[in-house]
């Protein structure tokens, strides 16, 4: 044993000494931490004066420039609704043009058969002939069609998501693509609008204000929502979805969601490229435009708002310089797409922080100069902003921590056993195949009680706890918490219910602030989370911040999760099954891999809090000096059965127990 | 919609469906086993097969085109894909294998575009084919309709590549090696086996029979610079169907394709490629891991 912790010491050191000369190197080509910051803000005024600029476009650009911004904004809503699925909820969808698609037709096919045009489909569509009507209904389409896609696709789990929506998006392709008489097919519908646009708009630069105007308020809307509490929940789901199940949110129905508000969006952008290009056909709605839409958003910045809308303005002035600026036998002009596809492919190897990621970089160099110029001494800032604009945060890097727990004093033992059970396991046994992990067991802990599950390895105790949480579901048995039967039940319904839960191996949201882990149970329990809109409510973020106070880690509140010591990313998952309101703890091996001294302030920190929340605890531990610490009662389990089940003294003085499993020397060890 | 065919006609359908089918085959199966070892979802294999039917074309200018020289030309064609995708393989796989899905997906589709451009300005950008090989010429009578022999024949490679492959993943040493690298790459490489190059080697065989399928179908198909987006759209689906990585399910998926798009076109013309991803989508509504995935 010894010999083993040796070399695991041995390879730590190893490997912090490496991401030490890591982090020397990049802090040497990079600028520091503090000039990423300033950085970061700069690039607000210059978003600001972009979209300026853009606005006034018409007074001091050519018509042809003119036109190119236009398709850029429907192009680059289509590409900012996609990166909310793919860089803020982690749903990488390979057919969002499947809405483009809808959305545009959505315009385009009322006005068409309007029209009467031979070989269409002829019918009145009332006032929806009027594009801009139908523009009115795309976004109501793009939702409609996005729910029940969204029930199919989002079956699949990421690489199978990715497939099925490239699977659906072809499908819909397909029907526009062979349903003529109501899209035209290839040749697709043309001159919508054209007849209309001169007495509606009277110039086309006011057809240039219109979509630049829609998109700018789809533009603010998504970013809102990608900013409201329910964004949050969408990045926890991109983080960790299993931490989002203990969390208390149902998954599926906030990806759905996020599936349908993208897919609203999309639609307006479809709408508004059949009002901006007066056409739609259907080789503009097959995978390559739902590709495009990707490799747009990664040129642009997936990790920034606005990447995505730059991308696409880039894109296209590239295609437009590349295909008009050159006569025709150029080597740009022959070539363009091999040169676009190898412009897509260095970003997505060398530099996936894309345009904006670049421009960031550069306002850094900028401020970094600045403050050496100017002799102003470098704030600290964690160094974890600048690894995340250079590379994919591959490198974990961890910070010492400075919270050390004050020692408590002991606090006062509980009831021995006593009050009504809160949960309560009756017969439960779970078989993998041949192997019966648990077998007919039957437990029952008590309100208040810090109960201790202990067994050798492949006792079953994790299985255990995974039919308790309902991620098993058991061969027989059941499980009842409070009363009422759960076994099997969703994980994000029992959270609801007051049961929360922390892993053998630490599970949280890693890239998220400290804050935003603890901050999104509470609001996950009070359903803030459904807010498509503001903040997080008051008493949430104080009852957190309170939290985090009390668990030492209050300096860390901003600091990323990945980048706290062990120890600290341990309390921050106490912190965080706490938050969720619940009444009864489960704790897989709460001090894992915890230092000694470590070890000692997180059992007291849970002991502590147990005793002040009224809290019940089931806990898994391999530390007997832990178990015979904090735990009520303790219950042994032994190749999936009940060995034994009593206090802690009639587990010390139990023969059975000291022969079959603990030994004698152990015991005594324990019994401090 | 005329639906009164006769029994004959609908025989005929079907095997033109299983013809297709086995090309389909012969697509998919390198892209499922890419994915099976390499857990890389790879877009660039259609230009792989692109690539096939492009080196066939060039080498029927060098060399006339006849029986003999039919075998001759498609095995180098394969090989000469297989020489190319070390290149693939090698310069940009490599580096991606631990990224993210995002990361992955994105470099492989930047080939699409890449290759885009290269196929319609190295080889002829309008719909070329080569002449048809005088054994695969005639026709084989069956009820009323005569069944073009080439039909028969892409069955037979087809069934042949199947039963190499099968015997190649369960049968052999390199197999085994193929299967533990499917199901753990870290540990294989603890064991000794050099993961990378054993990546590179189910590449290049992929690539190889990607490169065949093309330069087989070559004198039949209609070869232009986008029929490669096509093929992995296709083997794609049968891929997702049959199962990820699963050469069984990829095997049936390409023959019920096949035979759904034929018959769909049959019954409904405008129709048939909607039939394929129709196909696609009941599948996966009831089983979302393919036919024969093991997880989803």
């Amino acid at each position: 044993m010894k010999s083993a912790g040796g070399l695991v010491d041995a390879a730590a050191q190893q490997l912090s000494a490496k991401a030490q000369r890591v982090l020397a190197f990049q802090q040497r080509l990079l600028p520091d931490g503090a000039s990423y910051r300033t950085g970061g803000f700069a690039l607000w005024p210059f978003a600001g004066i972009a979209i300026v600029l853009l606005g006034l476009l018409p007074y001091y650009a050519d018509e042809n420039h003119v036109l190119i911004v236009q398709q850029a904004m429907y192009l680059g809503l289509l590409a900012l609704s996609l990166n909310l699925l793919v860089a803020t909820t982690g749903l990488i969808s390979f057919g969002h043009a499947m809405f483009f698609g809808l959305g545009a037709y959505m315009v385009a096919v009322p006005f068409a058969a309007s029209q009467g045009l031979p070989n269409q489909y002829h019918f009145d569509a009332g006032p929806f002939k009027h594009p801009l009507y139908g523009l009115l209904l795309a976004p109501l389409i793009g939702a409609i069609a996005a729910f029940f896609i969204g029930l199919l696709v989002l079956r699949g789990k990421a690489l199978y998501f990715s497939l099925l929506t490239l699977g659906v998006g072809q499908l819909i392709w397909a029907t526009a693509h062979g349903w003529q008489t109501l899209t035209g097919g290839t040749n697709g519908l043309t001159g919508i609008f054209a007849a209309r646009s001169l007495s509606t708009f009277f110039h086309p630069d006011n057809l240039y204000w219109f979509i630049f105007g829609a998109t700018l308020g789809c533009t603010g809307l998504l970013y809102v929502i990608t900013n409201s509490p329910f964004g949050d929940a969408c990045r926890a789901i991109r983080e960790n979805r299993r931490r989002a199940e203990f969390t208390g949110l149902w998954v599926k129905r906030y990806e759905l969601a996020a599936f349908v508000i993208a897919g609203m969006f999309g639609a307006v952008a479809g709408g508004l490229k059949a009002i901006s290009d007066t056409n739609i056909g259907s080789g503009e709605i097959d995978w390559k435009t739902s590709a495009i839409a990707l490799v747009i958003a990664l040129i642009g910045g997936m990790r920034y708002f606005l990447g995505p809308m730059a991308g696409a303005i880039f894109w296209l002035f590239l295609f437009d310089w590349l295909t008009n600026h050159h006569d025709s036998f150029s080597f740009w002009n022959v070539f363009y797409d091999t040169i676009l596809g190898c412009i897509a492919l260095a970003v997505a190897l060398l530099f996936p922080g894309g345009l904006v990621g670049a421009l960031h970089l550069a306002f850094a160099y900028g401020a970094s100069l600045g403050r050496r110029v100017l002799g102003k001494p470098v704030p600290e800032v964690p160094i974890e902003v600048a690894l995340a604009v250079a590379g994919d945060g591959q490198e974990e890097v961890h910070l010492p921590s400075l919270a050390e727990l004050r020692a408590e004093e002991p606090v006062a033992s509980g009831p021995d056993g006593a009050g009504p059970p809160v949960l309560e396991i009756v017969g439960v046994t779970k078989a993998f195949g041949g192997l019966v992990a648990v077998d007919d067991v039957s437990i029952s802990v008590r309100r208040g009680t810090i109960h201790a599950i202990i067994g050798p390895n492949g006792a079953g105790k994790t299985t255990l706890f995974n039919v308790i949480t309902g991620m098993m579901t058991p061969e027989a048995g059941k499980v009842v918490l409070e009363g009422e039967e759960i076994t099997g039940t969703a994980t994000w319904r029992l959270v609801k219910r007051g049961l929360g839960r922390s892993f053998q191996q630490t599970n949280l949201f890693w890239s998220l602030p400290a804050l935003t882990n603890v901050v999104l149970a509470g609001s996950a329990a009070k359903k803030a989370t459904r807010r498509l809109y503001g903040r997080h409510p008051k008493s949430v973020r104080e009852s957190a911040e309170n939290l985090l106070d009390r668990m030492g880690l209050s300096d860390y509140g901003p600091v990323s999760a990945i980048h706290l010591s062990h120890g600290d990313q341990r309390a921050l998952e106490i912190a965080t099954a706490l938050a969720v309101e619940s009444r009864l703890l489960l704790l897989d091996e709460p001090t894992a891999g915890l230092s000694p001294s470590e070890t000692k302030a997180a059992v007291e920190l849970i002991k502590r809090i147990a005793r002040e929340q009224e809290l019940t605890v089931l806990f898994v531990e391999h530390d007997m000096e832990v178990v015979f610490r904090i735990a009520d009662w303790i219950t042994v389990l032994h190749k999936g059965a009940v060995l034994a089940d009593g206090s802690p003294g009639d587990i010390r003085r139990d023969e059975k127990v000291k022969e079959a499993y603990l030994g004698q020397e152990t015991v005594e060890a324990g019994a401090v | 919609m005329p639906l009164a065919y006769t029994f004959s006609e609908y025989v005929a359908q079907i095997v033109a469906g299983l013809g297709q089918g086995a090309v389909l085959f012969l697509v998919a199966s390198g892209l499922t086993l890419i994915f099976g070892a390499l857990r890389v979802i790879n877009f660039a294999h259609g230009a792989l097969y692109l690539l096939g039917a492009y080196f066939t074309i060039s080498l029927t200018d060098l060399i006339s085109f006849g029986n003999a020289t039919f075998w001759i030309i498609a095995v180098l064609a394969a090989l000469s894909v297989a020489g190319s995708s070390v290149i693939l393989e090698v310069g940009f796989f490599r580096p991606i294998y631990r990224r993210p899905l995002l990361t992955q997906l994105l470099v492989t589709f930047s080939f699409v575009l890449i290759m885009a451009g290269i196929f319609r300005n190295f080889w002829n950008p309008t719909v070329t084919s080569t002449p048809t090989p005088a054994f695969l010429g005639g026709g084989v009578q069956i009820l009323d309709n005569k069944i073009p022999t080439y039909q028969f024949f892409w069955m037979g490679l087809a069934g042949a590549v199947g039963i190499a492959l099968w015997a190649l993943l369960y049968k052999t040493g390199l197999g085994r090696m193929i299967r533990a690298a499917v199901s753990d790459p870290e540990l294989l490489n603890l064991s000794g086996v050099n993961v990378r190059l054993l990546f590179t080697g189910v590449f290049v065989i992929a690539a190889f029979f990607a490169g065949l399928a093309g330069s087989v179908t070559t004198f039949q198909g209609s070869i232009e610079p986008g029929a490669g987006t096509d093929a992995i759209i296709r083997a794609f689906v049968v891929v997702i169907i049959g199962g990820l990585g699963s050469l069984s399910g990829a095997f049936i998926a390409s023959f019920l394709v096949g035979v759904a798009e034929a018959l769909g076109g049959f019954w409904v013309p405008q129709a048939s490629l909607a039939i394929v991803f129709a196909v696609l989508v009941v599948v996966l509504a009831i089983r979302p891991q393919g036919l024969r995935g093991a997880t989803v």
